[in-house]
């Protein structure tokens, strides 16, 4: 177990550089810099600012430099956008209210989507099971920035329960939250379903019930835990997507998250805000990842790491 | 012994006489499971008046996605009163462009109104219908290739080809892709061909993951044996022998592929990396009206219901043709 830990997390290292390689190369081949603006700074002024910057040197140098700062300060550099604001600062000031938003969401579908899963499994070809599985179609299909807006303006605009837009509460999370959550509920609860489904059907199942086991022993004895394998499985990848979906609601809900930042450096050259964020993104995603695979085993004893 | 070939003699003639009273192929099997399958078949022809409508619609419409018409700006579809529309909304409306069905009145210029430079909205949502269209078939067509092509390689030759490609295709599943595309986009320019070439880039790991348990699952098989016995070469057994063979999970992976790609450019153009204007994608218009999202709700409302229906019909007929071509794996997922 410990090997395999080991093993995943110099893979996940591996990945991580060359995230950081790719996205450093894709940037700066592309035409275009920070400091390229409808209005020019005189040659002397822009020598010296690009040399503040270490733009002044080779791509390699450059690149050495960014990579040694990153791996040994854990420093990834000055914004050169926001004068004066290191990326570190900027990214943790946006990253508090991505993670809050993230939190909520993941909380908000697991739970719906555990409830109606197992509600569509134990009435399998019910009504019960037919109606959440179709809401679950609509959210697989509808696209979040569609639903954010209908949710605003039902919630928000019609009824007037929640805040339009704006964090200044906790009111303020609910909506963006729930807008993420509903869409990775529907999955959840289509895996749950099937998971159960399939788990439910064995003659193990068959054998506890023929030994008089209620229902509820079944359930949370038996089969949760062979039933949620597919859950925990998409749940890694579920996660990254959740926070690729936060960019849209961020949008959507004027939300000043880690999201906006990650498209606008990319759109202002903006090189190490840019390269800070996919880095934040892909040590995210891929220790998350990490760590699902990990209790993917303790949940499977099946499963055997090697 | 007698009775033993009796019963053998029985089953060939039961056996022949089904046969000649039914042919029935895989292909008219699953074509028959799918056609009963109703949620199928109503999003296959939802999604089919969709092309048509996007092909067919900007021509026949007598206003163009791009003309203003600024003495008509933001028109709302309907309206239940004019007047009190005008005062709350800062819309002058012209009172003729409407007529009164039941107590509303209906926009009979603009029929799902106009934005906020005075342009159709109809017209301008069959326009994205074309791009978002064409970009979720196309960007899911180039995917297949490369998916297919790296795929039957890897299963097909083998050993170290395959381990290398293999180790690729692993390395790209752990990349956090969509920010590669989105900073692709932002950097190097939002063209149309460029989006469908990053998406379809990035989306051919699993295709080239099912292609090659296909391969290498068939690839000893006897009818190949006999291929190669017969002199075929390695290119015609691999296209006219084994590629053919994948078609089935590949038609069904590629179905429910497209809906995929259409959100994920419906995604970037929502972002601002899609197309730009006035050329116009269902993402970039729910985006470019979402600022005035709670005054002029219609200019969302439209784009993105055309979206969510039709990805909902996608869904549902790749859904019904998974089912159809593979009976086992019904309801599973």
């Amino acid at each position: 177990m410990l090997k395999y830990i080991l093993k995943r997390i110099g893979g996940g290292v591996v990945t991580l550089f060359i995230v950081i390689t790719l996205s450093f190369f894709m940037m700066r081949l592309a035409p275009g810099g920070p400091f390229s603006k409808d209005r020019a700074y005189p040659p002397e002024i822009l020598r010296n600012i690009e040399a503040k910057y270490h733009l002044d040197k080779p791509l390699l140098v450059q690149y050495g430099i960014y990579l040694e700062r990153v791996i040994f300060h854990f420093d990834l550099g000055p914004s050169t956008r926001y004068a004066d604001r290191s990326v570190n600062e900027l990214i943790a000031s946006g990253f508090e209210y991505s993670a809050r938003i993230g939190l909520g969401a993941l909380i908000f579908s697991v739970f719906v989507g555990l409830c109606a899963g197992l509600i569509a499994a134990l009435n399998h070809n019910k009504f019960l099971d037919y109606f959440p599985m179709s809401i679950s179609m609509i959210g697989v299909s509808m696209p979040d920035f569609v639903l954010a807006n209908i949710l605003m303006l039902v919630f928000a605009l019609q009824l007037g329960w929640l805040p339009v837009a704006g964090i200044d509460s906790f009111s303020g999370y609910i909506l963006p939250s729930a807008t993420l959550g509903l869409i990775f509920a529907s999955s959840i609860a289509r895996l749950t379903r099937g998971g159960m489904l399939e788990i439910l059907g064995q003659d193990f199942v068959r054998t506890a019930r023929a030994k008089g086991l209620s229902q509820r022993t079944i359930l949370w004895r038996h089969t949760l835990k062979g039933g949620l394998v597919p859950v925990v499985s998409y749940l890694g990848p579920a996660i990254a997507s959740m926070m690729t979906g936060s960019l849209i609601v961020e949008k959507v809900f004027n939300i000043p998250g880690l999201g906006r930042f990650f498209v606008d450096s990319a759109t202002n050259r903006d090189y190490t805000l840019a390269m800070g964020s996919v880095i934040v993104f892909a040590v995210l995603i891929i220790a998350l990842n990490i760590f699902v695979d990990c209790v993917y085993g303790l949940l499977d004893p099946r499963v055997t790491y090697d | 012994m007698t009775n033993k070939g009796n019963a053998a003699q029985t089953f060939t003639s039961e056996d022949s006489r089904v046969a000649a009273r039914d042919q029935r192929s895989l292909w008219h099997d699953a074509f028959k499971r799918l056609v009963k399958n109703r949620a199928a078949v109503v999003g296959f022809i939802f999604v089919v008046s969709m092309v048509i409508a996007a092909i067919v619609g900007p021509n026949i419409s007598q206003f163009s996605y791009e003309e203003q018409d600024y003495s008509r700006v933001n028109n709302p579809p309907f309206v239940m009163d004019i007047q009190k529309f005008s005062q709350e909304k800062f819309v002058d409306l012209i009172p003729e462009d409407f007529v009164k069905i039941g107590g509303v009145y209906f926009n009979q210029r603009h029929f799902l109104g106009t934005d906020d430079l005075g342009r159709d909205l109809l017209v301008r949502i069959l326009y994205g219908a074309r791009i978002s269209l064409a970009v979720g078939f196309l960007a899911a067509i180039v995917s297949l290739f490369i998916g297919v092509f790296f795929g039957a390689l890897a299963g097909y030759v083998g050993g170290f080809v395959d381990a290398q490609i293999t180790r690729l295709i692993d390395t790209l599943y752990a990349l956090p892709y969509m920010f590669f595309v989105i900073l692709l986009m932002a950097v190097a320019g939002r063209s149309f061909y460029l989006l469908f070439i990053a998406i379809g880039a990035v989306s051919w790991l699993t295709t080239a993951r099912i292609v090659r348990g296909q391969v290498i699952s068939l690839k000893n098989s006897e009818f190949i044996e006999a291929a190669r016995a017969s002199g075929t070469g390695h290119a015609g057994i691999l296209f006219y022998h084994l590629i053919p063979n994948t078609i089935g999970p590949i038609i069904v992976f590629f179905s429910l592929l497209i809906p995929r790609v259409m959100l994920e450019e419906a995604f970037l153009s929502y972002l601002g990396l899609g197309v730009q204007a006035p050329m116009s994608s269902w993402g970039s218009l729910v985006a470019d009206a979402q600022n005035n999202v709670t005054l002029y709700p219609w200019m969302v409302i439209f784009p993105g219901l055309a979206l969510t229906l039709t990805l909902f019909s996608l869904n549902f007929f790749g859904d019904g043709l998974r089912d159809a071509l593979d009976p086992k794996l019904k309801g599973k997922q």
